[in-house]
């Protein structure tokens, strides 16, 4: 044989052979980069893939598929996935992993790099939409809103007594100011007038008559406005004491309203259930939800793969002598680390009868998980396609040791506080095309059940819930599944919001006479005072006005005592000079000194000495002087 | 130089040393086979061992390939026709059927009527190709080898004796 034939054989042979040993594998793995990140839109790390024809197997290592929506993220990553293929179907171009192994399995783990593709992903929201409506309405505000509720009941803004003692405090404040105003512009008046009485007493006799005649009439004038101010004084004393009934009654509106409000103050269950739970049960359906959605899209996503895409032409299918599904994984064996509640837990898993054709094969898909540690999870996925109507199943148990905290409200106006333990976590989900029915049922321990609030709600308010809470111990919730996968139906039940609804109300019970006694004692303090307030105000304006008015009329009445004695023609001279001086028309001074003239007067009428030396300028002869006839002068009364 | 040289002289000769213009011309007609129908497939490689595996030019038959391979995606609704035809012929069902259940006849794609009737087509298409062409081939090749003789390339890599071989050839 001539070489010339034998070496370029040889040479296509060799070249064949080291495609196969050294080109295939590096092939296989670039178009299988290429195609996850096809698929996962999202960077895909394969370190190795080696292919092994006898027996046919494929081993990938440090595999890393990076999360579209999330930068810096893992959707998941392995450290080694083998898979032996059964070589009879390969030979048919059927792909049947006889068995299969993947090996450090983790999710959501962190990446050097942002595994980003150059064509930027939309962002993947964390919550369905459904679950966002759901969070909307759970009512985290429910706490708030009932202290608010509580607070603005009791507020002293609001109540009836603060309301109409305002009211009537100023009426009556702008009413004396009205009448000082009077009094004040009284007072000149009365002044000028003792002014004119001064007067009135300088001139010959006529001029003093006439005098006093106009000083007698305006005297006349202003006694009658004081007294008219005097009974005005007077009749605002039953307006007061009506204003002041109307302050008692209001009084009473309040200490009903008080306790109206202690009466109705009842939570609503199923907000207070929601508001405690719902995010928690909410997360759990959700994840529940994924794992199933995540089961159908791989199955339908496997369909569509598996089938090669053609340019074009077109495939004839014959009659084969086994029919068997194109693509067929038998058992896929997982381990490695599973998050849970943002926790790595170790996990094994295994995965059978995943086909393209489950209707060929007759038999479900079904995923098996167990975890262990302090999280236990037991799973079992079962995906049902093998009749007309494909239906899922998902059955799950899990046991949470750790203390789980919880918290609902807003921690700067009201909160509740507690803590799960020994959470159990029991679900079961049926999904038939896109409609999902099941119920999730938890079971914990409940501890440190607490609530809080700002400062500016009351303190037995805070004390009665804390009472009911400290008796709430159990928990028992269940979520009522219905509806679509994408929109799914939930109902929330929970004794834990009726618990604490019940303990609330009997916590208040035992608190609404402690609540009740110190709440109406704020309201008769307040409306005390505020009577006494009015009272204080009253009684000091009042009583001021009233003596400023009887000074007034004292002083007229005098002048009026004198002018009158003056009208009647009885003019005596020590009368008058009596009645003026111990009127307060004249000031105490000039008192005296018409006192002290007064005397010596009498002494000299009455033989006594005369005043000073005035004897020794008076031309009388030595000896006695006959004594006056009695009665020519009238004799006064010794001064005192 | 020389250990560098060798290996690719001794490849180039191998190519060039089926060169009798029977050898051009079936090397052509299976190049066209080849070419046309579409890779990726088990039937593929085995024409295209089996083409290594005929003492035709390759040089020739590898330029056949190439060409036909670019044109064939032209064609593809021909062979489409062409192969869609046979594939459903109810008297052949039965020998489809046998071959559908043939171990690794199903990687040869041989039931997609693109390659069964490009196949087909390259099949019809030996004969007359080889026919047509060999007249050509007896007209130029002595043409041919004279200008290859004078390029310095072949002259450097192929060494005096070879190139004047070439010039020889018939």
């Amino acid at each position: 044989m001539r070489w010339t034939y034998i070496i370029p054989r040889l040479i296509l042979v060799t070249m064949l052979w080291a495609f196969v040993a050294f080109g295939v594998d590096p092939l296989l793995r670039s178009s299988s980069v290429l195609a996850l990140q096809a698929v996962t839109g999202a960077k895909a790390d394969i370190g190795s893939l080696r292919t092994q024809f006898f027996p046919p197997s494929v081993t990938l290592d440090r595999v890393a598929l990076a999360s579209a929506g999330r930068p810096g993220k893992n959707l998941l990553e392995f450290d080694r996935l083998h898979f032996r293929l059964e070589a009879d179907s390969l030979a048919h171009r059927r792909f049947v992993v006889e068995e299969g192994r993947i090996d450090g399995l983790s999710f959501d783990t962190r990446r050097t790099d942002d595994g980003q593709l150059e064509k930027t992903a939309e962002p993947v929201s964390e919550e369905p939409s459904w679950m966002t409506e759901q969070l909307t309405e759970l009512g985290s505000d429910w706490l708030s809103n009932l202290t608010d509720q509580f607070q603005s009941q009791l507020d002293p803004n609001v109540l009836e007594t603060y309301r109409e003692g305002t009211q009537i405090y100023e009426k009556w404040d702008v009413h004396f100011q009205n009448l000082t105003t009077r009094a004040k512009a009284m007072k000149p008046r009365v002044e000028a007038l003792k002014t004119q009485f001064e007067n009135a007493r300088e001139g010959d006799t006529l001029q003093q008559i006439e005098q006093f005649m106009q000083v007698a009439e305006q005297a006349e004038a202003v006694v009658l406005e004081v007294q008219q101010f005097r009974d005005d004084l007077k009749s605002i004393v039953p307006d007061v004491r009506q204003d002041f009934a109307t302050l008692n009654e209001a009084r009473v509106h309040d200490q009903e309203k008080v306790r109206h409000a202690l009466l109705l103050l009842k939570p609503d269950a199923r907000r207070i259930s929601q508001a405690l739970l719902g995010k928690t049960m909410y997360l759990q359906i959700q994840q529940a939800l994924t794992w199933v959605h995540a089961a159908r899209q791989y199955q339908s996503d496997l369909h569509k793969q598996v089938r090669p895409v053609r340019s074009s032409g077109r495939d004839f299918e014959f009659a084969a002598k086994t029919p068997a599904p194109d693509f067929l994984l038998k058992t896929l064996a997982l381990s490695g680390q599973i998050s849970v509640n943002e926790e790595f837990i170790p996990f094994k898993a295994m995965l059978s009868d995943v086909t393209e054709d489950p209707k060929l094969l007759g038999r479900p898909c079904v995923l098996r998980l167990k975890a262990d540690g302090s999280r236990p999870l037991q799973l079992r996925v079962t995906y049902d396609a093998t009749g007309e109507i494909p239906w899922s199943e998902l059955l799950a148990d899990y046991r949470d040791t750790n203390a789980v905290p919880l918290r609902a409200g807003k921690a700067d106006k009201a909160s509740l506080h507690a803590t799960l333990n020994d959470l159990n976590w029991t679900s079961r989900l049926s999904l038939i095309e896109d409609q999902i029915e099941g119920q999730i049922d938890l079971t914990s321990q409940i501890g440190n059940l607490i609530f809080q609030a700002s400062d500016d709600v009351r303190p037995e308010i805070i004390d009665a819930a804390n009472d009911a809470f400290s008796a709430v111990k159990t928990l028992n919730a269940s979520v009522m599944l219905s509806g679509s996968l994408l929109k799914p139906e939930i109902d929330l039940q929970s004794d834990l919001g009726e618990q604490v609804a019940q303990g609330v109300q009997l916590a208040f019970t035992h608190q609404l006479d402690r609540a009740k006694e110190r709440l109406l004692s704020e309201v008769n303090s307040y409306a005390g005072d505020q009577i006494q307030r009015l009272k204080g105000r009253f009684s000091e304006d009042y009583q001021k006005l009233m003596a400023d008015n009887s000074d007034l009329l004292e002083q007229v009445n005098q002048v009026r005592t004198i002018v009158a004695s003056l009208q009647s023609g009885k003019v005596d001279p020590s009368t008058v000079f009596r009645n003026v001086t111990n009127s307060k028309l004249i000031k105490e001074k000039d008192k005296q000194k018409i006192s002290k003239a007064l005397g010596e007067m009498d002494g000299v009428l009455h033989g006594s000495k005369l005043p000073g030396r005035l004897e020794d300028h008076l031309p009388i002869a030595p000896g006695n002087l006959p004594p006056l006839p009695s009665g020519l002068f009238p004799k006064f009364p010794a001064r005192k | 130089m020389f250990f560098i040289l060798k290996p690719v002289r001794l490849l180039l000769k191998a190519f060039v040393t089926e060169s009798t213009p029977r050898q051009m011309s079936f090397g052509l007609a299976l190049g066209v086979l080849v070419g046309l129908v579409p890779k990726g497939n088990l039937l593929a490689i085995a024409l295209g061992i089996m083409l290594a595996a005929t003492r035709v030019n390759l040089a020739i038959a590898a330029c056949a390939v190439v060409i036909c391979t670019l044109a064939s995606g032209s064609l593809d609704p021909v062979f489409d026709q062409i192969g869609g035809y046979v594939l459903s012929q109810p008297a052949l069902q039965n020998l489809w059927t046998a071959i559908y259940n043939t171990p690794f006849m199903l990687w040869t794609d041989f039931n997609n009527s693109i390659v069964m009737g490009s196949f087909l087509t390259g099949l019809v298409l030996i004969w007359p190709v080889h026919r047509l062409s060999r007249p050509v081939f007896e007209k130029y090749s002595p043409q041919l080898a004279l200008h290859a003789r004078r390029w310095w390339i072949a002259r450097v890599l192929l060494g005096a004796e070879w190139a004047n071989r070439i010039s020889a050839v018939e």
